[in-house]
């Protein structure tokens, strides 16, 4: 069963993204963190297909955690791909300088969302 | 008299004579005679009065009434006017000198004009300085910038009133002193751009530091260190100093004003968009999920969230497209507008014209404006796209785009047959969520013409509502003309 991170301090926008991956891939197993703060632990622990990771998160944000987690080498197989609510250049050059695999702009309506959940799997599942 | 005495007198410099009592020259030395422009037999025999001008001859007879036994020497300067027409101011001794039965006059004098001169010229002169100096100490006194002159041991030479009133002293108080003494550790890193100035010999110019004087009130300002190169002995510098402490202050308060503004637009960008997100897709899940269960009415109440989620999200994207307009976002270059105009025409407003029924003209000549082409278009895009937003329902639209030269501007005027614009709306409708009386009936976010004004200031130009005479509304553009256009 392949296995997805997801660290976004937004309850609702986890559901929607689980239900998305989920309406493309029945065999994944979600695993949720409402902050980044344990996440390396975590995913040394889970070995995750990929880890979806927002961007605005309070305390540390989607950057710090990022950094964090490509310094260490032993996660350097593990896709990480970021998402965040709004469609910022700057952000999507900052993450990409910070070693993301990708970057999604979280959907304003359910298609949106159905597409996004195809798109990862069809790129990382 | 001796030959000798003869021959020694004649080499000296003073005007040696004496003349009998009717004032008859017995002798004259060479000095005396070449001083009267005659030869010595000329001279000699002559009357002492004969070489002056008539007017004078009773002063000259009035010095010789004071002479007496009693008292037989006079000194005196006297000016006067030779009867050559030369002006001398001689300085002589006249003595009585008695004899075996002689009686003479014995004049030596010495010619101080050339001396007399000097020292008027200098006394002139020093007047001169002195009156530049009370000019250049009231020039000082009158500039609000701080002046100092130091050298390069940090004393405080000169300075003016402003520079003495910043630390609660008087000029007078802190000529001579030095800066450590009035400044306490601060002295030392204005010493040391002092010398950075010194050694280099080159203007340090715009330095912004703390002015923090042991009396007065402390702050910040902005100097210039300029170096006096005359006297390489006495090595000096002039500093001025201009207070900016009110600028740091205002400096503060605006970064302050825009770290709220970025947070803000962060905000509105980010937070404001996740719960507008929730709702429209909340409503959507409704919809698809519990459709079947609800009542057919139900489908017009998913209709109208979803519309008002769409109007809140597009006033979220121009208000903070509005927020993020700053003189930082703006990148000029010469920009084609008529070009501009046509492609825009050709992608983006045939279609629109076309559905709404109506014509867009563009003007043929080619207008070179300085601008940001992204920020151009969407000055254009929303003109064009208000024409069509607020056209008349009883005619096709027309809209017309003329643009003339205005001085250093490209005059653009965007003219449309709409239905128009309360002229006393005019300046409200630039105004964030400013909207005029008819089109508050038609959906918008009232944002559109505030961030066309807000990106024309940044471009140097204006933009203004002109009144036309047939209806609709007519906009003026005014922008900066490239330079290639001045040709």
């Amino acid at each position: 069963m392949d296995k997805v991170v997801i660290i976004d301090d937004s309850d609702f926008d986890r559901k929607m993204i689980m239900k998305a991956i989920s309406s493309g891939r029945s065999t994944v197993s979600f695993t949720e963190l409402e902050s980044g703060e344990n996440a390396a632990d975590v995913i040394a622990q889970e070995c995750p297909k990929i880890t979806i990771l927002d961007i605005r998160m309070p305390g540390i944000d989607g950057f710090e955690v990022l950094a964090k987690i490509r310094s260490n080498p032993k996660f350097d197989d593990i896709p990480i791909v970021m998402i965040s609510g709004s469609e910022e250049a700057a952000d999507r050059a900052l993450a990409t300088k910070h070693g993301a695999d990708g970057y999604y702009v979280k959907p304003p309506s359910v298609a949106g969302y159905l597409s996004l959940g195809q798109n990862i799997c069809s790129h990382y599942l | 008299m001796s030959p000798t005495l003869n021959s020694i007198l004649d080499t000296h410099p003073d005007l040696i004579c004496r003349y009998n009592p009717s004032l008859e020259f017995t002798y004259a030395n060479l000095a005396m005679v070449e001083f009267l422009g005659a030869s010595k037999e000329e001279v000699l025999g002559s009357n002492l009065l004969s070489w002056y001008p008539a007017d004078i001859k009773n002063n000259i007879l009035s010095i010789y009434d004071v002479i007496t036994p009693e008292r037989p020497s006079q000194t005196l300067i006297q000016a006067s006017d030779m009867k050559t027409g030369a002006s001398s101011i001689l300085w002589t001794t006249i003595g009585l000198f008695e004899g075996d039965a002689v009686r003479e006059y014995q004049s030596v004098g010495r010619n101080i004009t050339a001396e007399v001169e000097l020292e008027h010229k200098l006394k002139s002169q020093t007047q001169t300085l002195d009156r530049v100096q009370t000019e250049l100490r009231s020039v000082l006194d009158a500039v609000p910038s701080r002046i100092w002159y130091k050298d390069d041991k940090n004393n405080i030479l000169r300075l003016n009133q402003a520079a003495a009133s910043s630390m609660g002293m008087t000029v007078a108080e802190v000529e001579g002193q030095n800066t450590y003494d009035l400044f306490g550790d601060a002295a030392k890193s204005y010493h040391e751009a002092d010398l950075k100035v010194f050694e280099s010999g080159v203007a340090i110019r715009g330095l912004i530091e703390a002015y923090t004087p042991e009396t007065g009130e402390s702050g910040w300002v902005q100097t210039d260190k300029i170096p006096f190169d005359d006297d390489p002995e006495e090595p000096r510098i002039l500093v001025v100093s201009t207070d900016i402490t009110e600028l740091k202050e205002q400096e503060a308060i605006l970064k302050s004003i825009n770290k709220n503004l970025d947070d803000f637009a962060s905000l509105v960008s980010h937070d404001l968009q996740a719960p507008l997100r929730k709702i429209a897709i909340t409503a959507q899940l409704m919809e698809l999920e519990l459709g079947d269960q609800l009542p057919k009415s139900a489908g017009d109440y998913f209709k109208d969230i979803s519309q008002g989620v769409s109007h809140m999200r597009t006033l979220i994207q121009s208000f903070l497209k509005f927020m993020r307009a700053s003189p930082d976002s703006v990148a000029l270059d010469t920009v084609n507008l008529t070009a501009l105009l046509r492609e825009m025409a050709d992608e983006e407003m045939t279609e629109a014209f076309s559905d709404a029924g109506g014509t867009l003209s563009l003007p043929d000549n080619d207008i070179l404006v300085r601008g940001d082409m992204d920020l151009l278009r969407q000055i254009f895009a929303n003109l064009l796209g208000n024409s069509i937003k607020y056209r008349a329902a009883d005619r096709p639209i027309e809209v017309e785009i003329t643009a003339k030269k205005d001085q250093q501007f490209w005059a653009i005027t965007v003219s449309d047959n709409g239905t128009g614009i309360d002229e006393n709306s005019s300046e409200q409708i630039f105004d964030l969520f400013g909207r005029s009386k008819p089109h508050k009936e038609i959906e918008g976010s009232g944002i559109g013409l505030a961030l066309c004004r807000r990106i024309i200031t940044l471009h140097g130009g204006t933009i203004e509502l002109v009144s036309k005479n047939t209806p609709g509304s007519s906009f003026r553009v005014k922008l900066n003309r490239a330079r290639q256009s001045d040709g």
